[in-house]
């Protein structure tokens, strides 16, 4: 009897052995991969930058903050991330996870970013100044459109119990208390009588040009360009390897692809040149091919997010139009090109100026508010354009 | 540092462990020493040298109460006078913040402070000297006439900056002697394959989902909603701590230490004493040892015995952290424990099983929301709403959505806080019925184990220890 128990103990101590060796020759490899792979500047799958290796000073050290961008340093230029990544998300979706960095892994792989509660005095402050800005300019029309996230028009597709903030309530206040100055484009009905389309994208948080075009179809009063031309427009594939913000931000869907189209006006050949103010850069087309080469495919509208672009074209029109907007406009104002002489594209996020100045300089006839909910409830920078405080 | 960061893993841990093998028998505690201050210094580059002063100074103090030992009154003076500084360190760069802001509360004028930053696991390694420094003055073990093994003592990176709080007395001899061969760095390993994955896989993912119910609006919180939080807390707290704990036994086994136990499966006790005998089970031995039973522990009468429990529970309270949410909580597990003891212990022992570990948990759940809340305001209201008032209702969608999408790692946490984890574990790399074991089966096991913890630790950019608070 003693004798077995001992056999098993030296079996238990040469079990551990072999678990340690296994250890140790783990860390040992991924030890010196660490130090043999080269780092690199950035992540595609995860699009952003990565951490390099901070530089070494007194103060840093004394403040802790080598240590700590140290840390991120080697986390970050981990060799093989991506797998590791792909694996810790791969094994939280077996065990039933659906959510993660606030976005949700719905039906068929279909990624839906949380709903925004607005903040109220952001809104308050924004709502007001824009009201004002609509009073102060009565000459000048305003239309807003505020456009539902995939949340809002896709539910069905959330995963099973999940639920998210009732966004068109806020919308629906939103249209309420910027009253009758403001002429209402009614984005959440657009999109809702053709829910079955693909209108948005599955791994991407914005509209597809689809989506944007059926609001468009539904904008012609509240802008007033029904009447005097009515141009269509064909779609034309630009890629079919889209894999967008959502998936690199949870982690999900890496491997799905998407298309992205853009919409050609047919007939009248529409010219334009498009002016990046701040950038000091001018180019022939709303499109830039060269996004299509990277992993911000979205950007091939309008190069991106600028401060401020002013786009002349050659329709046959006197309107300068002035549009506030979030990324959501991007794929959107192609479609306005046939329409306006000038449109001159304002995000306020990243611009400094104010709208007045912007409507003398440009000697503006119309202006549209164009969001998607979310960033509109989270942004706190309308009402600082507008009012120039 | 952390034990749960890629810097530690990938090289702290490897090239400490192979130096500390290399050099000669007699260097090895100075590699550790050197070591264990690099580690701590990673983490608090200035404090460091607050841990160095207050090595030196318990040092100083043990040689003195030796040459003071023949008279009584000096050697006195010298033990009160370095229960004070260790004492009065630890109150300035803990409790001072909260100290002046309640004086601020009370006082007609204001006086100005600046919150200090807590120097990590101050708590602990002053605990630690004021075992080592009592024990020499009641003559319990001998003083330690080198300043480096004493160092090694105070500062020894395993257990440095969140326990167990090894008292002197359970490592004099090692500190001396210690067998460090590869069987024992091989025992150290499981500890710690698992204990890494304890905190990396199970507390931190409950850990978020505890975050984003304790970051909900009351009135959107259903009741199973809010149990659902306390429970995730719980088992986030358990895998942090205990799993810390464990890595700590591994890496002392490495070494060639052996640290006491620090849980023995608290949730599966069936009252609210047992409870405290299997949680944190290093700090409520060092307040029985150094303030319980100094002030006369159970032999001087029923009123005295409920008297002494208030202050160690108020203690113990105040120890995690300085806040009333803390004192609240220490307070309420002092009532419990003393109407365990003199009311309805013999009511509660009569009961099923089940009930007796049911009624435990509740209570558990109950005081783990003082511990989480950032006031007394919050925590009332919590526990409001845990039952029914202001509640959303009795449960919602949320809440089966957060079980829906999480009943797995319940499942995973579940388990692993009875024996019943740790026995199929056991089982399935040892065949104890052939006495076989299964060694690429648990090459395989602890291979996967481990991996799977590294590809989450890549994964998430944070990941605090909740005892670091402390």
């Amino acid at each position: 009897m003693e004798e077995t128990q001992k056999k098993n103990r030296k079996r238990k101590l040469k079990i551990q052995g072999c678990v340690a060796m296994c250890f140790w020759a783990c860390i040992g490899i991924l030890a010196i991969g660490n130090v043999l792979v080269p780092n690199k500047k950035a992540s595609d799958s995860e699009n952003r930058s990565l951490t390099q290796r901070p530089r070494l000073t007194v103060s840093a050290l004394q403040t802790g903050t080598f240590m700590q961008q140290y840390e991120s340093y080697l986390s970050d230029q981990f060799v093989a991330r991506d797998v590791w990544v792909n694996l810790s998300v791969s094994l939280g979706k077996l065990a039933g996870n659906r959510e993660n960095n606030g976005i949700f892994l719905g039906k068929k792989n279909q990624l839906i970013e949380d709903v925004v509660t607005p903040d109220k005095e952001a809104l308050q402050a924004n709502l007001d100044a824009i009201n004002t800005f609509a009073q102060t300019n009565p000459d000048i029309p305003v239309s807003m459109a505020l456009v539902p996230t995939t949340a809002s028009i896709w539910k069905d597709k959330l995963p099973a119990l999940a639920t998210v903030a009732d966004q068109k309530t806020y919308i629906r206040s939103v249209q309420k208390k910027v009253g009758d100055q403001v002429a209402w484009i009614d984005a959440a009905a657009a999109l809702e009588a053709h829910r079955d389309e693909k209108i948005f994208y599955k791994t991407d948080h914005h509209w597809t040009s689809l989506g944007a075009y059926y609001v468009f179809q539904g904008c012609g009063d509240a802008l007033g360009i029904q009447s005097s031309t009515s141009t269509s427009f064909t779609p034309y594939a630009v890629s079919t390897s889209f894999n967008g913000v959502l998936s690199s931000e949870s982690g999900y869907a890496r491997n799905e692809k998407e298309e992205i189209d853009i919409y050609v006006p047919i007939g009248d050949d529409i010219e334009v040149i498009v002016n990046f103010v701040e950038e000091q850069k001018k180019r022939t087309s709303i499109y830039d091919s060269s996004k299509l080469e990277t992993k911000d495919q979205y950007g091939v509208f309008l190069g991106g997010n600028s401060p401020l672009i002013d786009i002349k074209t050659t329709a046959n029109s006197t309107r300068r139009l002035l549009v506030f907007k979030d990324s959501y406009a991007n794929c959107f104002l192609p479609f306005l090109t046939p329409y306006f002489r000038e449109i001159v594209v304002v995000d306020p996020r990243y611009y400094g100026g104010t709208a007045e100045d912007l409507l003398t300089t440009y000697n503006i006839t119309d202006t549209l508010f164009l969001y998607n909910a979310n960033t509109f409830f989270r942004d706190n920078n309308i009402s600082g354009v507008l009012t120039g405080e | 540092m952390v034990f749960s960061s890629v810097s530690f893993l990938f090289a702290f841990l490897p090239i400490t462990i192979l130096l500390y093998f290399v050099v000669p028998e007699k260097c090895k505690n100075i590699v550790l020493l050197i070591c264990s201050l690099l580690f701590y210094a990673w983490g608090e580059p200035v404090y460091v040298f607050l841990m160095m002063l207050s090595i030196g100074f318990n040092y100083v103090i043990g040689l003195n109460i030796e040459s003071d030992r023949k008279d009584a009154q000096r050697a006195k003076a010298d033990i009160i006078f370095a229960v004070v500084v260790n004492l009065s360190l630890l109150a300035f760069f803990k409790y001072y913040g909260f100290l002046v802001s309640n004086l601020n509360a009370v006082l007609p004028f204001d006086i100005p402070y600046r919150e200090l930053d807590l120097p990590i696991g101050i708590s602990f390694y002053t605990f630690q000297a004021m075992s080592y420094v009592i024990d020499v003055y009641r003559n319990k073990v001998k003083v330690q006439h080198s300043l480096l093994k004493f160092g090694v003592y105070i500062s020894m990176f395993p257990q440095l900056i969140a326990g167990p709080i090894v008292q002197y007395s359970d490592i004099e001899k090692q500190l001396e002697k210690r067998t460090v061969n590869m069987t024992k760095l091989g025992d150290g390993v499981l500890y710690f394959i698992r204990g890494l994955a304890k905190k990396v896989i199970i507390a931190n993912s409950v850990g978020l989902v505890f975050s984003k119910i304790s970051g909900m609006e009351f009135i959107s919180m259903s009741v199973l909603t809010a149990w659902l939080g306390a429970i995730s807390y719980a088992f986030q707290i358990y895998f942090d701590f205990s799993g810390y704990s464990d890595m700590a036994i591994g890496l002392g086994k490495m070494f060639g230490f052996e640290f006491m136990k620090n849980f023995d499966y608290p949730y599966t006790s069936r009252s609210v004493t047992e409870f405290w005998r299997r949680w944190h089970i290093s700090l409520s031995r060092w307040f029985r040892e150094y303030v319980y039973i100094p002030l006369g522990g159970n032999r001087k009468g029923k009123q005295r015995t409920i008297i002494n429990l208030l202050i160690v529970w108020g203690l113990t309270g105040l120890w995690h952290g300085a806040n009333w949410t803390f004192i609240c909580w220490g307070l309420y597990y002092g009532v419990i424990l003393i109407l365990e003891r003199f009311v309805f212990y013999k009511f509660v022992e009569r009961l099923p099983n089940a009930v007796r570990h049911l009624y435990t948990m509740v209570l558990v759940l109950i005081g783990w929301v003082f511990f989480f809340s950032p006031d007394l305001g919050y925590a009332g209201s919590y526990i409001g709403v845990m039952f029914g008032i202001g509640a959303k209702g009795l449960v919602d969608r949320q809440f089966w959505f957060l079980l829906l999408t999480n009943w797995v790692l319940y499942i995973l946490a579940g388990l692993g806080s009875t024996t019943v984890g740790f026995y199929w574990l056991d089982r399935i790399v040892y065949n104890y019925h052939n006495g076989q074991g299964r060694r690429e089966v648990a090459c395989v096991v602890y291979t996967a184990m481990f991996l799977i913890t590294v590809a989450y630790l890549i994964s998430e950019t944070f990941n605090p220890f909740l005892y670091f608070r402390f």
